[in-house]
């Protein structure tokens, strides 16, 4: 799970926020706050589909469903596991 | 809805939630939400259309949970009581023809026969019809249907002529048909329920769906007039969900927060706000504007007071719906404004339009600006005709489909330019642009004409005095 974690917090800060030092807590909330916007969950998706084989539908990128890392990796973590 | 209604929905909800029982309380759900529908529908000039219209949507449902039965008997077995009970309270609204209770319906409901016949040959039909198709096709079909109901109803040139139709079957003069005889209410809500759970089970998302979930899920009484549009799944996982202490306290803080918003702030807003009416008569600019701002202002407290109630509502029972708002007004960029407005109306477009088609430009060689152009504008112009289709609701989709491709293109543009400018004053300037921005593009919405919207445009910089 912390790996899961350590890896998306890295790529939201370097790819999507283009800010390297940005550190992402696992409870910051991603979606609520503005943080990432629709394009960077779509990009969000396409990389986690990628990295760790799992798909993340389009219905699935909303606030509904998860806001931030801890969420977002357990549902990863889940689809890996039925796999 | 009149503060009675509120006060009646509260009461009911607070009922529902002091029911344990899981059937029971099911069993009251859907009761109360197909009576509060029935009585929440405004009469229309058309005979017996307020009673004829709740019903077609809870045939709709009907339709569609028939549809998503990969095997129609054990369906069938599985939801008899929930049929039974969908069917009677239809039956029973329509019965209340012959008995003293007033002000169930608006107007006096049709002959218990003609209801008791259209329901057995329309279920008996559609049952026949969709056992004959794959379940793909029907799902296809029914998803057709449903697109092609919500365009009649928003186009009002289509909508004229299904007025002119039904008068004519009620032996009315269809010379007095408008567009607005077929003020359905909620329907645009249901639909949008409806379509995603087809949409759902069509991507093989969903699996299957109960009646007994269906039903509460597309008219659940505190969402009839706006909202929110819940997600299906997270739905019906919390209708067991019983209410704590907490839920109450904050259910009804919510409620109060929804009433003091809608009527004493909305509607104190609404004395001065723009109107098509009004806006030929007032001659100064600076009266103009204030005008202009008291809508933008009335129209959030209005929607986002209802939303509170509806929200609070079913909190006592246990139930949390989706956030609809989260201080929109406060916003410094059009993008964050459209994750905080209407928010479960935007995702559901950024579900079924926006997503699917970014992926795909995504992973195409199509030039950055137009990956970026094309969602936007596409998903801004649909969420402006799904208020109606018409060329004002066009223009206004345009108009935020471009500030946003704008705000976007300027986001990448700053992001390695860093700026002297301090964040207090660069924030001060991005909220009057943004607030100033949506006030504006709210002309298009309210005004009826493109022309009548010109004309405010041009009063408000002082041209065409």
């Amino acid at each position: 799970m912390k790996d899961i974690l350590d890896d998306l917090a890295n790529f939201i800060a370097k790819t999507i926020l283009q800010n390297p030092s940005r550190m992402i807590a696992p409870d910051e909330a991603l979606i609520s706050s503005g943080l990432l916007d629709s394009f960077h969950l779509v990009d969000l998706a396409l990389y986690i589909e990628e990295r760790f084989g799992v798909k993340i539908e389009d219905t699935e990128l909303n606030r509904q469903t998860f806001d931030n890392l801890e969420q977002l990796s357990a549902i990863i973590q889940s689809r890996r596991q039925g796999k | 809805m009149s503060i009675t209604q509120i006060l009646l929905l509260v009461f009911i909800a607070i009922l529902c939630g002091v029911v344990r029982h899981p059937r029971y309380r099911n069993t009251l759900l859907t009761l109360s939400s197909l009576l509060f529908y029935y009585h929440l529908q405004p009469a229309t000039p058309i005979r017996s259309l307020d009673f004829w219209l709740p019903t077609f949507a809870i045939l709709l449902g009907l339709l569609v949970w028939i549809a998503i039965q990969s095997n129609p008997r054990r369906g069938l077995q599985e939801n008899f009581s929930a049929l039974l009970i969908v069917l009677l309270s239809v039956i029973a609204i329509s019965a209340n023809r012959y008995l003293v209770m007033c002000c169930l319906t608006a107007t006096r409901p049709p002959q218990l026969g003609t209801v008791v016949l259209f329901l057995i040959v329309f279920l008996t039909l559609s049952t026949l019809i969709l056992s004959r198709l794959a379940l793909r096709i029907r799902l296809t079909a029914l998803i057709l249907i449903l697109v092609v109901i919500f365009i009649s109803l928003k186009t009002p040139e289509i909508s004229i002529l299904m007025s002119k139709f039904l008068r004519t079957l009620q032996a009315q003069d269809p010379r007095f048909s408008a567009a607005d005889d077929l003020a359905w209410l909620g329907i645009s809500y249901i639909l949008f329920r409806l379509l995603h759970i087809l949409l759902d089970i069509r991507a093989g998302r969903l699996q299957g769906a109960n009646l007994a979930e269906i039903i509460p899920y597309l008219f659940f009484f505190p969402t009839l007039l706006a909202g929110p549009i819940a997600r299906f799944p997270q739905f019906r996982e919390q209708l067991n969900a019983y209410p704590q202490t907490q839920d109450f306290i904050e259910g009804m803080r919510r409620v109060f927060v929804g009433l003091f918003r809608k009527f004493v702030l909305a509607d104190s807003f609404a004395l001065l706000a723009l109107s098509p009416q009004n806006a030929s008569q007032i001659l100064s600019p600076t009266y103009l504007w204030i005008a202009l701002f008291a809508y933008s202002l009335r129209i959030y407290f209005d929607f986002s007071g209802y939303t509170d109630i509806a929200i609070g509502s079913a909190r006592l029972m246990g139930i949390r719906l989706p956030e609809n708002f989260n201080a929109p007004y406060l916003k410094t960029s059009l993008i964050h404004f459209w994750n905080s407005w209407h928010i479960t109306l935007a995702d559901w477009f950024r579900a079924y339009v926006f997503n699917p088609l970014t992926r795909k430009l995504r992973s195409s060689p199509t030039p950055e600006w137009l990956t970026i152009l094309l969602p936007q504008l596409t998903t801004m112009l649909l969420i402006g005709l799904w208020h109606g289709i018409t060329s004002n609701f066009l223009v206004w989709g345009a108009w935020h489909g471009m500030g946003l491709f704008i705000n976007n293109r300027w986001n990448a543009w700053t992001r390695t330019r860093p700026t002297k400018i301090p964040l207090p004053i660069r924030n001060a300037l991005a909220w009057t642009l943004t607030f100033g921005y949506v006030t504006l593009g709210w002309v298009w919405f309210l005004m009826p004409t493109f022309g009548s919207s010109l004309a405010v445009f041009q009063k408000l910089f002082g041209y065409g005095l």
